[in-house]
């Protein structure tokens, strides 16, 4: 497979074409989709695959438009050359899935009424939380402890903390 | 010998569930081979596997007559060059500790069910409303090594094949690599470790790579008595050793021995391409040396037709049988 240039989009971000149809394009883990310029780890990963089904959805709507209208003889003709579009697009969306299963991304579908309505993102160098999986996790607790009754703290010698010894 | 005569240990070991899996064998075959002569007690990262084990006696760690062991297996670091196998490796670490003689008694893990858990019905059966049999399928693994991943595609591949003949029950935790299949019973991210280990119980058999399931399919008893071991097809590649990994009644599907790479044993690298997580695992030495259609050379050599027919090896054997007729008929598998 010949090698994309990660640092473009696969498919033209559909938003900033003045015939952007914005109920055709999916929300992503539930959310908004990355901004075009986003910087994060995934983003340009993101926006190749809302793109990929927003495409999709808008090829949908035409095949469903198509078939609502009245009958005609070009209507077997119309609705082959829909389905066509819709396979040669599957297709890319396949290549995408393709491409970053080795890197562990998932990017499953959401459908209601044959539309695509979500995307729902895993990927293999972050976690939900949007922390990088082989990063040490820190954390830290205050545990309160009750003094024994007369004791105030005032009157107790705490150990002082040493600065660390070369070779220990 | 009493209990207070006995040497205590407390063996602990907090990594993955297969890697407790071969300490329940180490801590049975400890007792076989010297009964009455210790009483063990463990801390792991998962209880649930050594529910009603009869080897565990409760002990105090605080206890100055209890010896607490962290139990490794180095002979791993052996397993290239020597006839070993993983059942051996947390053996092997006790024998040098205690200076002991433990051998395997048992070809597998070390798993045991209750009579309540015996007599309770097929986990499946909620979802499909009768004790169909059913295949476990595993599709992806921990992120940690993506080498051992074959590609989705071709685990649906399989899937499709035996539509109307098997049920796969797709198992997985939803913090690793577990694509969505379709025409199975989805139980991603629906199963505890113990859980795992009922759904096992109730298999009739197990798909998946070099994975946890594997080994629990060979410690769990199967629940038709008729059953003698459950079968199981495992896609290996060339990772690891097979005299490592693999139990005698599984289809081990390896390359090692056919390539470069693994000319003579295991590759035991790590990662197919990095993936950015920041671990060490994504630098040049833990890498696939042969990455071909975005998998390691010999995952892609071993083809959808050859898992296919590894699996039909235990249908034409007479082991185990299809659905039948009325059941595949019946929607038992989502869109």
């Amino acid at each position: 497979m010949k090698p994309r240039n990660h640092s473009q989009p696969v498919l033209e971000d559909p938003r900033a074409r003045p015939d952007f149809r914005p109920e055709h394009f999916p929300t992503a883990n539930g959310k908004s989709a990355p901004s075009p310029d986003g910087r994060g780890p995934n983003d340009q990963k993101i926006l190749e695959f809302l793109s990929v089904y927003y495409r999709l959805n808008c090829e949908h709507a035409k095949l469903l438009e198509s078939r609502g209208m009245a009958d005609s003889a070009g209507g077997p003709q119309t609705e082959r050359e829909r389905m066509q579009a819709i396979e040669r697009i599957l297709v890319i969306r396949d290549g995408l899935e393709d491409q970053y299963a080795p890197m562990g991304t998932i990017a499953e579908p959401v459908v209601r009424g044959g539309f695509t309505v979500d995307v729902k993102f895993t990927f293999g160098n972050v976690n939900r939380a949007g922390r990088l999986r082989g990063a040490a996790m820190v954390s830290s607790a205050t545990i309160p402890i009750r003094l024994p009754p007369g004791v105030r703290i005032e009157d107790l010698t705490l150990p002082e903390e040493q600065p660390p010894v070369a070779g220990q | 010998m009493t209990m207070q005569a006995r040497e205590k240990l407390i063996l602990t070991n907090f990594q993955a569930p297969g890697d407790i899996l071969m300490l329940t064998a180490a801590v049975r075959d400890l007792h076989k081979c010297y009964p009455n002569k210790f009483a063990t007690d463990v801390r792991t990262s998962c209880a649930e596997l050594w529910e009603n084990n009869p080897y565990l006696t409760p002990l105090d760690a605080q206890n100055p007559e209890v010896q607490t062991i962290e139990c490794h297996y180095p002979l791993i670091q052996a397993s290239n060059q020597r006839p070993v196998h993983f059942l051996q490796g947390f053996m092997d670490y006790l024998n040098e500790q205690l200076r002991l003689r433990i051998r395997p008694t048992v070809f597998g893990g070390d798993i045991h069910l209750s009579d309540a858990e015996k007599a309770a019905s097929s986990p499946v059966k909620e979802y499909t409303g009768s004790d169909v049999p059913y295949w476990i399928i595993v599709a992806g693994g921990k992120y940690d090594f993506t080498i051992k991943w074959w590609h989705f595609r071709r685990w649906q591949a399989v899937v499709d094949h035996f539509r109307g003949k098997i049920l796969f029950v797709q198992v997985g935790n939803t913090d690793d690599y577990h694509p969505p299949l379709k025409n199975v019973l989805d139980l991603r991210g629906k199963t505890r470790l113990r859980d795992l280990v009922l759904l096992t119980y109730h298999a009739q058999g197990v798909l998946c790579p070099v994975t946890f399931l594997m080994h629990l399919a060979a410690a769990v008893e199967c629940r038709d008595p008729r059953l003698k071991a459950r079968p199981c097809v495992v896609v290996a590649g060339g990772r690891e050793s097979p005299h490592w990994e693999a139990y005698p009644t599984h289809q081990f599907i390896h390359a090692v021995g056919a390539l470069p790479c693994c000319a003579q044993a295991g590759c035991w690298r790590s990662r197919i391409v990095p993936i950015g997580d920041g671990d060490e695992k994504d630098h040049p030495e833990h890498l696939c040396l042969d990455v071909r259609a975005g998998m390691p050379r010999c995952m892609q050599m071993i083809t959808p037709e050859e898992v296919t027919r590894r699996i039909e090896y235990y249908f034409e054997g007479g082991q185990v049988r299809f659905l039948a007729p009325d059941t595949a008929n019946k929607n038992l598998m989502k869109e």
